[in-house]
């Protein structure tokens, strides 16, 4: 009898084992590849026919060894440290000419990122009094003077194994002089 | 020596149960297992993994009892292996298993969810080790 028993229980012991490894790589993998991903702001640049817009140019970088499936952004934008902006507030103004579902195209990702793929994000804004703003923070130097930029963003998620949304919120920042317009 | 080796076996094995129905069961990890767990799947493996132990060793209520705590570090352990293997080896294995994050789920949430596979392991070597030798009896 102590015999059988013993065999039952080393037969259960590495069932187990197998299924709690199996288990718990699985759930910290999908947490690491929520965790490794990175936002770097690679340039800001103002629009050549509307000087109250600035586009901000993303890439996001998917450091893990899974994949991430990302649903879609919101961000803030500073300057200098002080908020001067965001996808939040772009498309608030009170101007009914302002296409709302442009917010919507902006700010939806809706693709997979593969493991160690990088994806390249475009937003415009529109920042009341940016000519000003953009005065006030260069100085005596003018235009060439090099500019603090920062973004706060949230990116929706969602989660590989339970389908759940998730928020992530990443910083980057840009130290540059203000891009011209495109021509 | 052969003898501490087998009752060594036999507490991993109660343990590596615990773990596997007790630690991840019952967390966040529930989703992530395609059996069904609950405080009644939990309770029934710590019962008859301990009627196991019960009827394979003769010191089955000292062993039942250490069997919870060694399943929590089973589980650490598990969590530091699989978090080394996908971050990579620049993060020391050491560092990783005494972080924060594995320590302070595991041991919070560990325990916590462990106690209750005591009474039921107790349950089930006291109802093996009292009922067993009635019934042979007869």
């Amino acid at each position: 009898m102590p015999r059988i028993a013993h065999i039952l229980l080393a037969i259960l012991g590495l069932t187990a084992l197998a299924a709690s490894w199996h288990a718990v790589s699985n759930y910290v993998g999908s947490l690491e590849s929520v965790r490794s991903l990175e936002l770097e702001l690679t340039q800001v640049r103002r629009d050549l026919d509307d000087n109250a817009r600035l586009f901000v140019y993303f890439r996001i970088h998917n450091r893990s060894q899974l994949p991430v499936r990302l649903n879609s952004y919101f961000f803030d934008i500073l300057l200098n440290g002080e908020r001067i902006g965001g996808s939040g507030s772009t498309w608030r103004q009170a101007d009914p000419n302002i296409d709302l579902s442009l917010y919507a195209r902006a700010s939806t990702i809706e693709n997979t990122l593969a493991p160690f793929e990088s994806l390249d994000l475009e937003f415009p804004l529109h920042i009341f009094q940016l000519d000003e703003i953009l005065a006030n923070a260069q100085g005596p130097a003018g235009p060439t003077e090099s500019l603090d930029w920062a973004v706060e963003a949230g990116f929706r998620l969602i989660h590989p194994h339970t389908r759940r949304e998730r928020l992530l919120r990443l910083q980057a920042a840009l130290q540059a002089a203000m891009q011209e317009p495109d021509p | 020596m052969t003898h501490t080796l087998r009752q060594s076996a036999a507490v991993l094995a109660v343990a590596a149960v615990l773990a596997c129905v007790g630690l991840i069961s019952l967390t966040d990890m529930r989703e992530y297992v395609p059996w069904t767990a609950n405080m009644l799947t939990l309770s029934l493996a710590a019962a008859l993994s301990s009627m196991l132990l019960a009827l394979a060793e003769p010191r089955a209520l000292l062993l039942s009892t250490i069997a919870p705590f060694v399943s929590v570090p089973i589980f650490g352990f598990f969590w530091a292996l699989a978090t080394w293997m996908l971050v990579g080896p620049e993060f020391p294995f050491a560092d990783l298993m005494f972080s924060d994050l594995v320590l302070l789920y595991i041991i919070q949430r560990g325990f916590l969810l462990v106690a209750p596979t005591f009474v039921f392991g107790l349950l089930g070597v006291l109802g093996v080790q009292l009922l067993l030798p009635k019934l042979l009896r007869r």
